[in-house]
């Protein structure tokens, strides 16, 4: 039976396919949820009503049901089978009503967001506010949803990465039911499930209950329809970026290891908030050519200040390693078998050299200017594919992880298996989510972003290999190259925490039925189905 | 080997081809529109060439200009409206990307 609500409008035999074709095309119906009340009130209910009609539908048809993001992930981890609940026009954002908290927490200002609604637009109406996330990816383009479904991270040393600021989750668990999920110390009271339930016609049930809390925050897709989601937002500030080039053999090895780029480049700041690094994958010729851009950041607290960007689509804060993937789309388009590889290298170093130039580079942006559109909205990948593996490492392995990564590329090369990308490394502080990628205190994203290339699985088994038998642990960013494995999530996270995401999500959705209609295919590739 | 080089000077060729030969794709944006992202659709001229028949299909980015235009589609407007056109520049498709709604707040209690 066809799904019927008057907030809702049914696209029939529609294209889902990932921004960056890394997955297959899959035809699907998607129910586009379209709230046109003139209140806000009224419109809650529509909403309330559509996703509880299409979960409905989906729990009697037993048909897996996913809301789409961006369509950033390069995983199978958004992937539908042949249901989309598209809540892309649920749009609304505002402070945590006074009667829902117990307590507040001095600098902080919870925020009540849609959680269909994109970094972009959260960070626009937040800077209207004088507000900004604290961190957030590199660039904007995801849901918010989506984003801390997948772990989605920037270079935060002092924060972690998104799901580290969200406080709480409205969850859409069956088609009467929804829960409202904190920490055990949260400072929501019963005031807000209570608010929930009315606001959406949905039941809402507040859960202050830390494994549950810890397996939401990185949800993976798979417990329920994330509605909203509570942040905590900060003052508006500022981020002050130094970037600098290094050549091979100089002291960029060095910040791997102390996380100090004051120790390759003076002008870099002692203790930055955010550090990351740029490595071309091959040693570049002539030697004269930089090997590494070392880039760093301060936050500082905004007050109109001359010189700071604010633009988000200003193009003169282009330089971060999507930024690069576009440029080599452009250059080599079908060239994809490599026939002539040292031309093919030759150009990889001028589109590294022309990015992220050859000396000192400063400028300042507000964090939804600095993390930004990136250049691949602008780019067809038809007939090239984009591929992106993110190895997440200890901090305290990020030089030998790093080294192995280096000498397994130069391996490769000489089999004729050339890597066509950059390769970004960021630090991340720690979390306590239960499968977030930087689950190490100071963890070590390892960014291999490229074409796809017919040699690309075996250049990635090869350095899976290498990190085996120089026993450096890793896992892999959940919106990137699947590489999550049971294997892989066993030796990363251990079976407690993997045991512990399992008993929440059976927690949360008590019947078979709902978490089948609820899992993301990441799940079976992971052995968490 | 002579053939080797043929074949990639025909490449190279090919390669600054890419910019100067083809037609051009315009992309279309509205101003004061968020893009959603599952809204995709692509036009191709209808058999009788007058108008254009679109649907949900593979989609493409790739642009050469930008327009600024201020036309309304979909239940929330048009975000973006992509222009493909051939070598001598006639239109051979056009993708729009339907707009979100307006971004509202919550009630306070």
């Amino acid at each position: 039976m066809a799904v019927t609500h008057p907030a809702i409008k049914i696209r029939l035999n529609e294209q889902w396919q990932d921004v960056h074709h890394a997955n297959e095309e899959v035809r699907v119906t998607r129910y586009e949820v379209v709230p046109k009340a003139s209140t806000a009130e009224a419109q809650l209910l529509e909403v309330g009503g559509a996703v509880r009609a299409v979960v409905e539908d989906a729990f009697e048809r037993d048909q897996p049901l996913r809301v789409p993001g961006g369509r950033w992930s390069l995983s199978p981890i958004g992937k539908p089978q042949s249901t989309l609940l598209d809540l892309s026009n649920y749009r609304r954002i505002g402070k945590v009503p006074e009667a829902w908290l117990s307590a507040h927490e001095p600098g902080i200002s919870p925020m009540l967001i849609a959680a269909g609604m994109t970094v972009n637009v959260v960070n626009r109406e937040l800077r209207a506010l004088g507000l900004a996330l604290q961190t957030s990816g590199a660039s904007d383009g995801q849901t918010f949803a989506g984003a801390i479904a997948t772990g989605t991270h920037g270079a935060d040393m002092k924060v972690g990465a998104l799901h580290d600021t969200v406080l709480a989750l409205h969850l859409v668990v069956s088609p009467t039911r929804s829960v409202l999920v904190q920490a055990a110390d949260g400072a929501l009271n019963e005031s807000s499930a209570e608010a929930l339930s009315r606001w959406f016609g949905i039941e809402c049930q507040l859960e202050s209950d830390d494994q549950l809390f810890e397996a939401a925050r990185v949800h993976l897709g798979s417990l329920g329809v994330v509605l909203n989601v509570i942040v905590a937002a900060v003052p508006l500030y500022y981020l002050s970026r130094l970037r600098t080039a290094h050549l091979e053999g100089a002291s960029w090895h060095g910040v791997l290891g102390s996380r100090r780029p004051k120790n390759a480049n003076g002008l870099h700041p002692e203790d930055p908030d955010y550090l990351q690094l740029i490595v071309h994958p091959y040693a570049p010729h002539p030697a004269s050519e930089p090997r590494a851009w070392i880039s760093s950041m301060r936050k500082l607290s905004f007050g109109d200040q001359a010189g700071v960007i604010t633009d988000p689509t200003d193009v003169s804060l282009k330089s971060d390693l999507a930024d690069f993937l576009p440029a080599l789309v452009k250059v080599f388009e079908s060239e994809l078998t490599l026939p002539i590889n040292s031309v093919l290298r030759a150009v990889t170093s001028t589109q590294l050299r022309g990015i992220y130039g050859s000396g000192t580079h400063s400028d300042s942006a507000l964090p939804g200017a600095m993390f930004g559109p990136p250049d691949f909205l602008g780019i067809d990948f038809s007939p090239a594919r984009g591929a992106s593996a993110e190895y997440v490492f200890d901090a305290t392995q990020a030089r030998v992880a790093v080294e192995t990564i280096l000498d397994t590329l130069a391996t490769q090369v000489d089999a004729q298996n050339q890597y066509l990308g950059g390769i970004g490394v960021r630090f991340v502080k720690g979390s306590s989510a239960l499968l977030a990628p930087n689950a190490r205190p100071l963890s070590c994203f390892v960014e291999l972003q490229s074409l796809f290339t017919n040699e690309l699985p075996a250049i990635h088994a090869a350095i899976g290999s290498a990190l085996a038998r120089a026993a450096i642990p890793y896992c892999g960013h959940w919106g990137q190259w699947a590489m999550n494995t049971p294997a892989v999530a066993e030796n990363w996270w251990g079976s407690n925490a993997i045991e512990s995401w399992k008993a929440a999500r059976a927690d949360l959705l008590p019947e078979a039925k709902a978490r089948a209609v609820f899992a993301s295919p990441i799940l079976e590739f992971a052995g968490l189905g | 080997m002579g053939g080797k080089r043929a074949s990639a000077w025909l490449r190279m060729a090919w390669l600054l081809c890419v910019t100067g030969c083809s037609g051009q794709l315009v992309q279309i944006k509205l101003p004061k529109q968020d893009a959603n992202p599952n809204a995709y659709y692509v036009c191709a001229p209808s058999a009788g060439g007058a108008t254009f028949d679109c649907k949900s299909e593979r989609a493409f980015h790739q642009y050469d200009r930008e327009l600024l235009i201020s036309e309304q589609q979909c239940d929330f407007g048009v975000a973006n409206l992509y222009v493909e056109t051939d070598w001598k520049g006639k239109v051979t498709r056009i993708q729009y990307v339907c707009g979100t709604a307006p971004v509202g707040g919550f009630p306070s209690k």
